[in-house]
């Protein structure tokens, strides 16, 4: 349950994915709203050139920001210097809005070496937002790869969907789909967890009564069952009563008359 | 009549002298070096380990920390038999997987524990009074993955790491590999082989190297289109040729699933060993292993004396990753089992029992 547990804990480094059924901005902003009141400060990094609505959105959350446009004759040394010049303490959080220009005009290494280069210097966290529709599957791979914690978020039978991977520094790994939907104040709520509508046909243990699959009947019902719990095995009856003595080998042989015959087998033969 | 004592020409062997490599042990197969990997059940697998002078690919699982745990094994390995070590990395900060090796313990010697319920056996009761076997004898050392290992300070000054090149540093890109971080990091290998004479006839220690998550985005293969399948291919045709000359052993990790397919082929058949895992979180084919955290396959094994190969059927294992160890074992299939649901659409099978199924064909 990512969601749920993702705002009880310091920041982590997150992407989060969007298309075009759902927007990821809501979800993306709402924890930055939730950081900045745990006392981070945020350094907002746009990108992505502000439409009006969004522009009201960033008023309302008292968010200083600043739209840059990035173009590919830029060095990406400047931009990450810009990164790396605000984040100078523990409680600098940096969000990125968004990934896609960037990663339209550089390539996944190389953002991916300045977002390690940032967190070189100090060790804090970075969210951004990447649109999956205008990328391909090699490239959010990549995304996901870098990332400790990806979220994608879409619509779902009619209501907001995410689902995602949180790889902790522990070594655990989870994996949750939750529904999710966003206040007016950004505050997440109503995270409930999404069940498959399939059926899983998987038996957690084996049966107590398996056997292979073939034609022949090999397992029992009761009455044989108990049949077979009362049938006395020859061999074990004799062996505890002669277990207090030491085993040893014995033969019994009961003479019986002599094999002789009196007879010559000779006197057949006509010499 | 005297006799003459002819001096032939046949000498008596004389025994050859043990290996006096630290950390190496003669393989009964083939007569190698071998290099123990760590794990115990690894190396009964390999006669031993790795080849000395080898590179062993791991292709990793989903995001790498399986392989990482074996990563961690053969350093801890290295570290316990005073061998030199390289770790480079660019995911992380070399020295935090330094830092947080498995520490060897010495397990207590088990007596093995009588069969106990002596009612249990009614049919197979004559041995009710032998002890149960563990056929996995332990041959080398045990370690403990919960308890971070303290390396010694003499052993401290063993240890090298190679964490990424500077960017600032931008050297003259001649030759047919263009990409930093692969000069940088072959350059230091060379360095770190001339430093410690690991390539003199007369050296008696080994360099084990590591390079985690080789290929990964970090790396930035793909900043030059033209080159991305020459440098990784070259890269690890060079790293293959320094090992070789010198007393190493390096284990490369590749992240198999962000590469492209011809290039993680290319690999394979460069590498000396090849080892696979796939946890069971990748496949869902996989989750009727229950008792098992995922599947691990050796591609390759290349018997670097000899034409005979080394396998001997099997290639498939599982292993178990604890809290405190890393184990390989052999593969249970579960038996094919009827379940109840199936049982009632499968008329054929069920023919002979009892006639719950309701198809026509019952006899």
């Amino acid at each position: 349950m990512i969601l749920k547990d993702i705002l009880s804990q310091p920041p982590v480094s997150t992407v989060i994915q969007d298309s075009c059924s759902l927007k990821g901005r809501p979800l993306f902003l709402s924890l930055i709203r939730h950081y900045s009141e745990n006392g981070y400060s945020i350094r907002y990094f746009k990108y992505d050139s502000p439409l009006s609505s969004e522009t009201t959105e960033m008023e309302q959350l008292k968010l200083s920001w600043k739209t840059s446009i990035v173009d590919g004759n830029q060095d990406l040394m400047s931009v990450e210097n810009s990164w790396t010049s605000e984040a100078r303490n523990d409680q600098v959080l940096v969000a990125i809005d968004s990934l896609s220009p960037l990663l339209l005009n550089w390539t996944v290494g190389a953002i991916a070496s300045a977002l390690r280069n940032l967190q070189k210097t100090t060790t804090v966290s970075v969210i951004a937002l990447v649109h999956g529709d205008v990328h391909d599957k090699h490239t959010l791979q990549a995304l996901n790869y870098i990332f400790p914690c990806h979220l994608a978020v879409r619509r779902a039978q009619g209501r907001n969907l995410c689902s995602g991977t949180w790889r902790k520094a522990s070594g655990k790994i989870t994996d949750s789909d939750e529904y999710y939907s966003i206040t007016d104040k950004w505050e997440l709520k109503d995270v409930k967890e999404f069940i498959e509508n399939q059926p899983a046909v998987m038996p957690d243990s084996l049966p107590k009564n398996a056997v292979p699959k073939s034609t022949f009947k090999l397992d029992l019902n009761a009455r044989e069952e108990q049949a077979r719990s009362q049938v006395v095995l020859p061999y074990i009856k004799k062996h505890n009563e002669s277990s207090s003595e030491p085993s040893r080998g014995k033969i019994i042989y009961e003479v019986e008359a002599p094999d002789w015959d009196d007879e010559d087998p000779d006197d057949d033969l006509e010499i | 009549m005297a006799v003459n004592v002819q001096i032939s020409s046949f000498q008596k062997r004389t025994k050859v002298s043990s290996t006096n490599i630290v950390g190496t042990k003669i393989s009964a197969l083939n007569s190698t070096l071998n290099v123990s990997s760590g794990i115990n059940s690894l190396d009964n697998i390999m006669e031993g380990g790795l080849p000395l002078g080898s590179l062993c690919l791991i292709e990793e699982d989903l995001y790498g920390s399986y392989a990482k745990i074996m990563t961690k094994y053969f350093l801890a390995e290295g570290a316990v038999q005073k061998n030199h070590l390289l770790s480079a990395s660019l995911n992380e900060n070399p020295w935090d997987l330094l830092n947080n090796l498995p520490s060897p313990v010495t397990e207590p010697k088990e007596t093995n524990p009588l069969i106990e319920n002596k009612e249990e056996l009614k049919i197979a009761w004559r041995y009710e009074n032998l002890t149960l076997e563990d056929n996995n004898q332990r041959t080398g050392n045990a370690f403990d993955l919960s308890i971070p290992y303290v390396i010694p300070e003499t052993q401290r000054s063993n240890i090298a790491v190679w964490c990424g090149e500077s960017t600032n540093n931008l050297q003259e890109k001649k030759g047919t590999l263009k990409n930093p971080n692969c000069l940088s990091l072959l350059s230091t290998v060379e360095e770190t082989i001339k430093k410690w004479e690991l390539d003199s006839v007369n050296s008696s220690n080994l360099l084990r190297i590591t390079i985690s998550s080789f290929g990964s985005p970090f790396w930035q293969f793909d900043e030059n289109q033209n080159s991305v399948s020459t440098d990784f291919t070259a890269t690890l045709l060079l790293l293959k040729s320094i090992v070789r000359s010198a007393n190493a052993v390096a284990v490369v990790t590749i992240p198999h699933q962000l590469l492209s397919q011809a290039l993680v082929s290319r690999s394979r058949k460069l590498a000396d060993v090849v080892i696979q895992l796939k946890s069971l979180r990748e496949d869902p084919h996989l989750r009727d292993l229950m008792d098992v955290h995922g599947i691990l396959e050796m591609k390759k094994i290349m018997n670097l004396t000899s034409l005979k190969p080394i396998q001997d059927g099997t290639t498939t294992y599982g292993f178990k990753a604890t809290k405190r160890k890393f184990k390989i074992e052999k593969l249970h299939l579960p038996p094919a089992v009827e379940d109840d649901k199936s049982a009632a659409d499968n008329s054929s099978s069920m023919g002979c029992s009892s006639g719950s199924s309701k198809s026509n064909l019952d006899f």
